[in-house]
C-alpha cells in the first residue's frame, strides 16, 4: 500500500499525491449516505437526517414505499412528509392520502415514512421532508 | 353668537372623532382570507377541524389499503356499505366529513366501491325506491323501467366512532383527547377483519373551549 502511494507520490508533482486519497476517502464517504433521487430533503435538515433505506413493492396493484431513516442529533426532530404521487406522465394525483402529515424522530433514533399509492394510475413518486417550526 | 359657533365647533369635532374611531376599529379587523389547504401552518385549534378529518381519514386509509383486507383475490372490487358513525364528542359535527374521505380515496384505489342502495337508517339514497315504485307506471317507458334483481348486496359494512375526553393537566392546561376508530366487517360472516383507531391528541389553555 505504502508503495502504491510512494509510486503514486513520484508520477504526482509536490503536494498533489496526497489529495487523492483525502478525495477517495471524501467521495466514498458521501456515496454510502446519499439521499434517493425520490426523496426531497429540506436543506435544514441536511447533516440532521439521513435516509437509510428505501423499498418499493406492488403486492396488491398499489405502488406501496417504505423508507427508514435516522434522526442524526442528540435532540428530538419535528418533521412533516408529504408524498407526490405522479401518473405515467408525470402528472400529479391528488388524494387524501396525499397530505402533508406531521412526525417526530426522537434523538439518534431510526423512523418509518409509510406510504401507499392512492390508485394503480400511480407509477412514481416524490416525498418530501421538512423540518416543522417549534 | 359666540355660543352657536362654539356648539358647532364641538359638534364637529365630535364627529371627527368618531370618524377617526370608526377608521382605527376598521383597520383592526382581522381580514378574512382562503386557507390554502397545502401550505396552513396556522396554530391548531382545541375543537375539531379539517386538518384532523383529512389526518384521521388519511391514516384510516393508508391502513386499511395495506392491510390487504380489501385485495379480491379475482382483482375485482368489494361492495362497501356505510353503517352508523357515532358522534360520541362534544362538538356538533357530521361524521360524514370523515366518511366522505374515506369514500373517496377508497373509491380512487379501485379496491372498494360504496353502495347507496343500504344503510343502517334504511335506503341511503331514496331515488332508489321511488324509481321501482314506478314499475309498471304507463307514463314511463316499460324499456327504461328498473327491472328487479339488480341491486347488488354490499360484501363489506364500515361503522365507527368518534369519541372526545377532556382531562385538566393543571390549572392553566387542559387536554382534549380524540379518538377517531373505524371497523370494517365482512357482512357474510360477520367478522370485523380491519379496524382502525387513529388518536389525536391536543393541549391548550383552559380558557378554550373544546365544544
Amino acid at each position: 500500500m505504502n508503495r502504491d502511494f510512494h509510486g503514486l507520490r513520484s508520477l504526482l508533482p509536490g503536494k498533489a499525491a496526497w489529495l487523492i486519497p483525502a478525495l477517495v476517502l471524501l467521495l466514498s464517504a458521501c456515496a454510502t449516505h446519499k439521499t434517493p433521487d425520490e426523496v426531497v430533503l429540506a436543506p435544514s435538515l441536511t447533516g440532521l437526517v439521513q435516509i437509510e433505506t428505501l423499498t418499493e413493492s406492488n403486492d396488491n396493484g398499489l405502488l406501496r414505499v417504505k423508507i427508514t431513516g435516522r434522526n442524526m442529533i442528540d435532540r428530538v426532530l419535528t418533521m412533516d412528509y408529504q408524498f407526490d404521487w405522479l401518473d405515467k406522465d408525470g402528472q400529479m394525483v391528488d388524494s387524501v392520502l396525499s397530505r402533508k402529515t406531521r412526525f417526530t424522530a426522537d434523538r439518534l433514533r431510526y423512523f418509518t415514512i409509510d406510504g401507499i399509492a392512492p390508485s394503480a394510475d400511480v407509477v412514481s413518486y416524490r416525498l418530501y421532508i421538512d423540518e416543522r417550526a417549534r | 353668537m359666540t355660543f352657536q359657533i362654539n356648539a358647532i365647533s364641538m359638534k364637529t369635532r365630535a364627529l371627527g372623532l368618531l370618524m377617526l374611531l370608526t377608521l382605527v376599529l376598521a383597520g383592526c379587523a382581522q381580514r378574512t382570507v382562503i386557507v390554502d389547504r397545502e401550505a396552513d401552518d396556522a396554530d391548531p385549534t382545541l375543537a375539531l377541524e379539517y386538518r384532523d378529518f383529512e389526518f384521521a381519514a388519511m391514516d384510516a386509509v393508508n391502513s386499511l389499503l395495506s392491510s390487504g383486507a380489501v385485495d379480491h383475490p379475482e382483482n375485482k372490487r368489494y361492495v362497501m356499505a356505510v353503517s352508523r358513525v357515532t358522534n360520541d364528542t362534544m362538538q356538533r359535527i357530521d361524521t360524514d366529513q370523515l366518511i366522505r374521505q374515506v369514500r373517496i380515496a377508497l373509491l380512487q384505489s379501485g379496491k372498494v366501491i360504496t353502495t347507496s342502495a343500504i344503510s343502517a337508517d334504511g335506503v341511503q339514497d331514496e331515488l332508489l325506491d321511488e324509481v321501482r315504485r314506478l314499475r309498471g307506471s304507463e307514463e314511463f317507458r316499460a324499456d327504461t323501467q328498473v327491472e328487479t334483481g339488480t341491486l347488488i348486496s354490499p360484501d363489506f359494512g364500515l361503522t365507527g366512532k368518534i369519541m372526545q375526553r377532556n382531562i385538566d393537566r393543571d390549572r392553566r392546561t387542559q387536554q382534549v383527547e380524540y379518538y377517531f376508530q373505524l371497523v370494517l366487517t365482512d357482512l357474510r360472516n360477520g367478522l370485523a377483519v380491519w379496524e382502525n383507531e387513529t388518536p389525536i391528541i391536543k393541549r391548550g389553555s383552559n380558557r378554550s373551549v373544546a365544544w
